[in-house]
């Protein structure tokens, strides 16, 4: 088993926050706190191009690197995960991210930041499976249900992929080498169909 | 005066003890397996191909008729 991983078409998302909502569902997120959201470049543009944006489970992940308290581990299928019960709710790994992963819940009436929580690729955490303790802290473990990252697996376009990386780059380069570049890639032949092959016009016709 | 120098004595005994952090390493709770379940009784092949059935099922030109644009 390869790294799992998670793969965003922007030519194929239509920032239909699918994937938010199917995350937020799954885990019951509390309010505040998203662990997965989608970033639309040039919104309201012709050719605005919108990405799925979570922890992408790095292979070197920063938030690893900076955490004061080493409340972070890699499974081995290089989910990276943490341990909320070390977790000193610091900040450092949000400031470490470069995609803005790390939440931190409002705990208290007067603003006080609660311990990091972030997408755990749908793998629970350092609790025993399928424990209520598990679902509280880290939300639901489907991965050891044998199922894939919800918002990927309820992406209605497909332009999130999440899984085995070497199965999701397959697909992904398939459908580039399908889908070709410009107009194609718009769907624009699929809307409209091809242009017609315009009939040959024969010399000395009269146009 | 002797009472309130007990007092102090005995009120270094309630602080907590400190956790020493060993740097670049996971100091958390151990993990399992994600087939280490009773969904999976421990069989890492049939989770391995439940996942990849589920990877597949991604890719929508596998299953069903190839179409001209995807």
């Amino acid at each position: 088993m390869a790294r799992m991983k998670f793969l965003a078409d922007a030519e194929r998302c239509i920032e239909c926050n699918g994937c938010v909502t199917a995350c937020k569902q799954e885990h019951e997120i509390p309010w505040g706190v998203n662990r997965r959201r989608v970033v639309t470049l040039n919104d309201g543009v012709p050719g605005e191009k919108s990405i799925s944006v979570a922890c992408m489970h790095c292979s070197d992940a920063p938030c690893m690197a900076v955490c004061p308290v080493d409340c972070f581990y890699k499974t081995s299928e290089g989910v990276v995960l943490h341990d909320k019960d070390l977790c000193i709710g610091c900040g450092y790994c949000f400031y470490a991210c470069p995609f803005g992963a790390p939440q931190f819940p409002q705990d208290g009436a007067f603003g006080l930041r609660g311990k990091m929580d972030k997408c755990t690729f749908c793998a629970g955490g350092p609790e025993k499976d399928f424990s209520a303790a598990e679902f509280r802290k880290y939300g639901r473990n489907r991965l050891a249900e044998g199922k894939l990252p919800a918002c990927a697996e309820m992406c209605a376009t497909k332009a999130l992929l999440g899984g085995d990386s070497d199965i999701i780059s397959d697909i992904y380069r398939n459908r580039v080498l399908r889908r070709g570049k410009g107009s194609e890639v718009w769907g624009w032949g699929t809307a409209y169909g091809k242009p017609e092959p315009r009939p040959a016009v024969k010399p000395g016709a009269k146009s | 005066m002797l009472v309130g120098a007990i007092a102090l004595i005995a009120a270094g005994c309630g602080e907590k003890p400190v956790t020493v952090y060993k740097q670049g390493q996971y100091q958390g709770k151990p993990d399992m397996e994600p087939w280490g379940n009773d969904t999976f009784k421990g069989d890492k092949l049939a989770w391995e191909r439940a996942i990849k059935a589920r990877n597949e099922r991604q890719d929508e030109t596998s299953r069903g008729t190839p179409t001209a644009a995807n």
